[in-house]
């Protein structure tokens, strides 16, 4: 039923009705979670709603734990305290207003602090939900607990909300005597709803869990129905391709390094190659090309990204120069490498293989593509390439571009 | 410099926060009873739902803080 005794108390937010300091309490002493929860509604009520303040502070000092060691969600951390925090100074301010004087009347200034706390709890719920860290991301189970208990929240601060915007209408029509015409019938008509309200309650709380569980189930099946859909699209035919190529090993490669890259796109979210219109994709892409054209693995590495102009066009076309040549001359050597550093100030890429070499004095004069396409072009933009060889010991181009101001 | 980041790695917001609060929310309970101030209830009320307030935000941004 519940944790050894000697385990230090926690809140239990997978069990919490509020913030699961009275689930945390349950766990703690090993009995029902009911009994600090009844025993919190009766004090609050018994001193007038200071009691509540109680609660509030345990949630400040009690760590929390999720019970089942999910991960915690790091982007919303703290946000709620620090809004009931907000809601409590701005509560004090306006009780010390009161007791200066400065004061329209509790007719009108409650109802709308009331309503003020409604709104603002049906407002915070307009806002987007958080993106899902890794951990969360990775783990199906994880994933869909927290959307379940994420949507019976929202279903039920929406309820809550609601019912605070109400309950000032209502108040302020009681209090400026407009609902003195209906008198002991309005009482009435309050009692019963209140009443039926307590009866409904759990009630109410279990449909909107298993309304948010059907839902992360529903969205469960549909992402496996995606999965499905894409490992057909992908990888069982690009299986079927190698079975049928299987006589040629140098397109079985390819098309399994095509896959491979595909899939790691896919698993890490990776939004499609934007070539036109970003550096650091339009090197991937000519990459890709080079690979796919002359059969040769280029490993990439590029760190940070721009937006693609004239001169890092002219750029691009350098470094698919230096890439082509590696693959042309020392696809004998292993697999190319480019490495791209893209800063605020400058862009810098690396094309290394480990090919023969060469002498680069010794070039003749009638072979253009290092001379003109690579290094000309580069210093054409103002930039300068430098071109490390020699027999035996492999090929490195680098080029260097300051970038546009 | 160094002692400074250690102290303040050290440093639990929520707990201070929450020692000052209850200090002077104390105080102004005993100097309530020993009659050197004349605290209505809603003065009272006014202290308590602030420095609830004050420890809740701090606990927020200590989490925040991680």
């Amino acid at each position: 039923m519940g944790k050894p005794a000697s385990q230090p108390l926690r809140r239990d937010e997978a069990n919490s009705v509020v913030a699961g300091v009275c689930a945390g309490i349950g766990r703690r002493f090993a009995i029902d979670p009911a009994v600090p929860r009844i025993g919190f509604v009766v004090i609050a009520i018994g001193t007038s709603g200071i009691g509540a303040l109680a609660y509030l502070l345990l949630w400040a000092v009690i760590p929390a734990e999720t019970g089942d060691g999910e991960p915690r969600r790091p982007r919303r951390r703290g946000s709620w305290r620090i809004a009931t925090g907000v809601g409590l100074l701005a509560l004090s301010i306006v009780l010390a207003f009161r007791q200066l004087g400065v004061w329209w009347s509790d007719a009108l200034v409650w109802p709308l602090v009331l309503a003020a706390f409604g709104v603002a709890l049906l407002w915070s719920l307009t806002r987007p939900a958080p993106e899902e860290s890794p951990a969360e991301a990775a783990t199906d189970g994880a994933r869909r607990a927290r959307r379940s208990r994420e949507a019976a929240g929202r279903f039920s601060l929406a309820g809550f909300g609601v019912a605070l915007v109400l309950g000032a209408g209502l108040l302020f029509l009681w209090a400026n005597g407009v609902l003195d015409a209906a008198g002991d019938a309005a009482l009435a008509a309050l009692v019963v709803i209140v009443g039926l309200g307590l009866v409904l309650a759990p009630l109410w709380w279990r449909f909107a869990r298993s309304l948010a569980a059907e839902r992360a189930e529903r969205i469960r099946s549909q992402e496996r129905a995606e999965l499905a859909a894409h490992l057909h699209d992908s990888v069982l035919q690009t299986l079927a391709l190698v079975q049928r190529r299987a006589d040629d090993p140098s397109d079985v490669a390819q098309l399994a390094r095509r896959q491979e890259r595909e899939l790691r796109a896919w698993l890490a979210g990776a939004p499609p190659l934007a070539p036109g219109e970003r550096l650091a994709d339009a090197l991937r892409a000519a990459a890709v090309e080079i690979e796919e054209t002359r059969g040769t693995p280029i490993e990439v590495v590029v760190v940070g990204d721009c937006p693609l102009d004239d001169r890092l066009e002219a750029f691009v076309a350098a470094t698919r120069e230096a890439l082509t040549n590696a693959a042309k001359f020392a696809a004998d050597g292993g697999p190319i490498r480019l490495y791209a550093e893209i800063e605020d100030a400058r862009v810098k890429a690396f094309v290394d293989d480990r090919g023969e070499g060469f002498d680069p004095d010794r070039v003749p004069p009638d072979r253009r593509g290092l001379r003109e396409s690579i290094i000309g072009r580069i210093e054409r933009q103002g930039g300068h390439a430098e071109v490390r060889s020699g027999p035996g010991r492999g090929t490195e181009v680098e080029l260097t571009l300051a970038r546009s101001e | 410099m160094r002692e400074m980041r250690e102290i303040q790695e050290r440093l639990d917001l929520t707990s201070l926060v929450a020692g000052i609060a209850t200090v002077v929310v104390g105080t102004l309970i005993l100097l309530q009873e020993d009659g050197a101030i004349d605290l209505e209830g809603g003065w009272l009320v006014a202290a308590l739902a602030a420095a609830t307030g004050v420890v809740l935000v701090a606990s927020g941004m200590g989490a925040r803080r991680g």
